[in-house]
């Protein structure tokens, strides 16, 4: 399956990412100096105090200097500066943390997601044209035509609110108070992957549907294998290949739908950081964590590749 | 030369009709779609109501503690009031055209750009469509929600930058339609003979290949329309879109999650009214693939 | 001669289109003996691979099978509960079939796919495992300990056929059905299929079906012959029998039209004239007088039915090839378009 050749594959795209990170933040740290103004100036600061501070951050150096400092803080010591808002604080360990903390989210959704979507996508497929098959088609329209922060005000006040009070608060979905439990992960992940949990249901749905008509279905059959053998590792392992191939773009819908989820349901990762220092005007953490997610995006999109490998074994890298 | 411009009438009188004969048919079939036609009759009463909000809203959107706070939905306030006793519905109204202005306006400028990027791509191929091709892919590669909201940070959130930033986040699925409709057009039968016709690139793009596509084309950009309200409802959510007091479907659910508890109806009547338009693109936009590509079925 | 291990009895098979039904097996009725190797020709459309795939309840949606039985030891495998006839399939009767590219599955590996086979009857893991290898060595597939591990597309297209010939033999079945199993092949590797089929037919004495278009491979390999036309039988009989002395005049022209070695040189290779017949409206009387060289009145309007014309054979003709030699020239005739060969009912054609 893995072979030298996708080990060389692997090499060569982590040196890809690299690349790409220091470019997306490059661009991103330009962009932002060539800004009027800068993240002190909303301080009304005057005369030695606001020189100070500028010297304190390097921002009296000509760009080209601050440039290069920023990128070899970056590349030799994985520094990404201080907050500008938040004197003193640095980001890349604030940053790092909150990865943690999105990449846990979005790996439940994701595994919710993929997992939902195919259950649902193989029943439709297994019960076509019957109303089961009507039910899960006509909802999973529905489910990629909600907005995933509409889903999420649902499920809030569903859970969060009206079973709440129905149960006198012994069923209750605590918002704001991030743990990192079970018990407040599984809203947001659901919100998060409900619309692309439709997507993959529909193609499931279609390429099950597509699958189950091949000769080797039939072969499979004509072997005296058990239904349940030929849907499971026959049908569904070859209806995989096509859904994989949206995997990339759920991958990174997920990512930046995970922005909005994370405001909602007030949880501590890199979106609701990028939201809100956005807000705050504190470009230092806009380019730290934009800088993290593109590290991100590159990463997921290289496991995505390595999973078509796995899945089918026609593919080599 | 006589005989090279009867072969290009011939060849153009041979499309018409074909033509025709297309758009009537996919009008007919699309007709008979009835989740299509619904979708299509709640789009039409939108587009009026957002017409209508040009002249007339029930209350001035903007205007300030005119009903109490929260006030639930009421007779006089249809939709209820928001945290600081705004009229929703009138703000509802206001947010439709803002919807429209970005989903419509976003296709029309991904078309401009997607299309001849596409056809020079797909009929020039070589290096052009490697080049072209590469950039395409990085465009996917980059998280667009995230490029987006740092645009609009850059540029300021202004209506025309938030579509800005919208296409150049989102053009390249019309630019990769587009190049396959033109590589497998251009080997058509009638581009050949336009082209032996001595017909300069420039008019088989535009004038033979282009309309050729217009199906696709429409498919393309009917889904991209519910795409691009839901990108600028995200932005507009977390704070970086359409600016205060300008209102915005995606601002109007965001300023209500936190009185989710005691007044709902802030969230959910932009959020319903969001959802039932972005359905609404999405089964007209299937609709218009059935129509338009009877071949293609889901 | 012993009870026959198959009996088929009247089998009908429908497919319910959106244009009507197609009954694309109409009353099909044989027997199969003991170690017997029988050919089932027609062209394509004649319900030869859906009699086969009907025998195991294989038939694709649409298609059902309405009618008719299937007896194999006594039991009718039509009237069996799934989990009954799952187990008849892969064990007692197995099959392989026409195109090995698309009937093995792409993301196994080829000796995944037959351990799988073997395991499904409750075989242990490790037995079967070694028998693959046996098997595969049996199928005269070099390197066969390496291969196992390959995925089908790393194997040639022989190669793939004989993988699923050896799964077909992997539970040593009573019967073996091929349903045109060299059609998709190279013609060199055609000839070593059928030779490997035929040895194994003969050394392990399992009774095989070759479901077939193709005149040559059945007389290098069966004994027995049944001729399908429109989804019946319009003849049968023993090889020898067929091919001296056919009676049928769709099996007549079926032989004129394959290629000869012995063939004088100036003799041209004739086609059947005219195209199988639409079987959702399939022509009143014979089904085949529409192309039929030597039809005569009663042809248009009555079916015939199989009658003995000779020792061990049976035609559904009202001519016969015996009298179409005799009356209208057969044996000199060259153009054999329909209705060519009559003398009989000149004048008298609708």
């Amino acid at each position: 399956m893995f072979t030298r050749g996708t080990l060389i594959y692997v090499s060569q795209r982590l040196v890809l990412i690299v690349f790409t990170v220091l470019a997306v933040s490059s661009i991103v740290f330009l962009g932002i100096h060539r800004l009027p103004g800068d993240a002190l100036f909303s301080e009304h600061l005057h005369g030695d105090a606001y020189q100070n501070l500028l010297h304190h951050y390097g921002l009296d150096q000509p760009l080209q200097t601050q440039y290069w400092n920023y990128v070899v803080g970056v590349v030799t010591r994985g520094d990404l500066g201080e907050s500008l808002v938040n004197r003193g604080l640095k980001i890349t360990p604030i940053v790092t943390r909150e990865l943690g903390v999105s990449v846990t989210v979005g790996l439940f959704a994701l595994v919710f997601t993929v997992g939902l979507g195919m259950v649902l996508g193989v029943f439709a497929a297994v019960r076509q044209n019957t109303w089961v098959d009507y039910l899960l088609t006509t909802t999973s329209v529905i489910g990629y035509s909600m907005p995933n922060f509409v889903i999420a005000s649902l499920l809030i006040l569903v859970f969060g609110i009206w079973l709440q009070n129905l149960t006198q608060g012994a069923f209750f979905y605590q918002l704001g108070t991030w743990t990192g439990g079970i018990d407040q992960l599984w809203l947001p992940a659901f919100a998060l992957g409900f619309p692309y949990a439709s997507i993959v249901a529909r193609l499931t749905r279609a390429s099950m549907l597509e699958v189950i008509r091949q000769d080797y279905i039939r072969t499979a059959r004509a072997k005296g294998l058990r239904e349940t053998v030929i849907m499971v590792r026959h049908a569904l392992r070859n209806a995989l290949i096509p859904v994989i191939t949206i995997l990339g773009p759920l991958v990174m819908g997920i990512i930046t739908g995970g922005v909005v989820i994370e405001n909602i349901f007030g949880i501590p990762g890199l979106g609701k950081e990028f939201a809100q220092s956005i807000l705050n005007r504190d470009y230092a953490i806009v380019i730290g964590v934009f800088t993290m997610y593109a590290a991100l995006v590159g990463l997921a999109n290289l496991i995505v590749d390595l999973t078509y490998v796995v899945i089918d074994p026609r593919i080599r890298y | 030369m006589a005989t090279a411009t009867t072969t290009a009438q011939v060849s153009e009188a041979e499309i018409l009709p074909e033509q025709q004969t297309l758009w009537s048919d996919a009008w007919r079939r699309l007709k008979r779609n009835r989740l299509a036609l619904v979708a299509t009759i709640y789009l039409v009463f939108l587009i009026v109501v957002a017409l209508v909000a040009l002249v007339y809203t029930p209350y001035r959107m903007s205007a300030v503690g005119i009903a109490p706070t929260y006030a639930p939905p009421s007779a006089a306030h249809w939709f209820g009031a928001d945290s600081i006793g705004r009229d929703v519905l009138s703000r509802l109204m206001v947010g439709a055209q803002v919807s429209l202005i970005v989903g419509v306006g976003t296709q029309l400028l991904v078309i401009a750009v997607g299309v001849p990027i596409g056809l020079l791509a797909g009929y020039y191929r070589g290096w052009l469509d490697s080049v072209l091709t590469f950039i395409i892919n990085v465009f996917y590669g980059i998280p667009d929600l995230l490029v987006a909201m740092i645009m609009v940070f850059l540029l300021g959130p202004s209506l025309t930058n938030i579509i800005v930033a919208i296409v150049v986040t989102r053009w390249m699925d019309m630019a990769r339609l587009m190049r396959g409709q033109t590589m497998s057009l251009r080997e058509r039968e009638f581009i050949e003979a336009a082209r032996a016709s001595g017909a300069k690139p420039a008019r088989i793009l535009f004038g033979h290949i282009f309309p050729n596509a217009l199906g696709p084309i429409i498919v393309q950009a009917t889904f991209g329309v519910p795409a691009a309200i839901l990108f600028e409802a995200f932005l507009s959510f977390l704070g970086v879109g359409v600016q205060p007091p300008t209102p915005s479907w995606g601002s109007m659910a965001s300023d209500g999650i936190s009185a989710l508890e005691y007044a709902p109806h802030i969230v959910l009547v932009p959020s319903i009214a969001l959802s039932l338009t972005l359905l609404a693109f999405n089964f007209l936009g299937d609709g218009l693939r059935d129509a338009l590509d009877p071949r293609q079925k889901r | 001669m012993a009870t026959p291990i198959l009996q088929v009895r009247d089998l009908r098979t429908q497919f319910m289109t959106d244009g009507g039904i197609v009954t694309a097996v109409d009353g099909v009725s044989f027997d199969l003996h003991q170690g017997e190797s029988l050919g089932i020709v027609g062209e394509s459309g004649s319900g030869k691979s859906v009699t086969a795939l009907s025998l195991l309840r294989l038939v694709p949606d649409p298609g059902r099978v309405v009618g008719g039985k299937v007896l194999f030891k006594n039991q009718d495998l039509l009237q069996l509960t799934d989990d009954e006839i799952r187990e008849v399939r892969g064990r007692d009767i197995s099959m392989i079939f026409q195109d090995p590219q698309s009937s093995l599955n792409p993301v196994l590996r080829t000796g995944f796919q037959i351990d799988e086979a073997m395991l499904a009857h409750g075989r242990p893991k490790a037995e079967a495992h070694a028998r693959t290898v046996d098997l595969l060595k049996q199928v005269r597939i070099p390197a066969a300990e390496s291969r196992v591990k390959d995925f089908p597309h790393q194997l040639s297209g022989g190669m793939r056929q004989r993988a699923m010939i050896a799964m077909g033999l992997s539970n040593a079945p009573q019967i073996l059905i091929a349903d045109e199993p060299t059609t998709a092949l190279d013609v060199t590797v055609q000839a070593q299929i059928l030779e490997l089929l035929g040895d194994l037919n003969r050394e392990l004495g399992a009774a095989v079906i070759m479901i077939t278009h193709n005149m040559g491979v059945v007389a290098g390999l069966c004994t027995r012959v049944i001729v399908m036309y429109a989804g019946q039988i319009v003849e049968q009989g023993t090889v020898e029998q067929i091919f001296a002395n056919p009676q049928h005049p769709y099996t007549w022209s079926l032989l004129r039209s394959m290629p000869r070695v012995d063939a004088v040189r100036h003799e041209r290779l004739r086609s059947i004239e005219g195209i199988a017949p639409d079987l959702l409206h399939p022509p009143a009387g014979c089904r085949f007088h529409p192309r039929c060289p030597f039809r005569i009145e009663k042809c248009y309007t009555d079916e015939p039915v199989l009658e003995e014309h000779g020792p061990d054979n049976l035609a559904a003709c009202w001519v016969t090839m015996d009298r179409a030699r005799k009356e209208m020239g057969a044996d000199d005739l060259v153009d054999i378009r329909p209705g060519a060969g009559s003398g009989v009912h000149k004048g008298q054609v609708k």
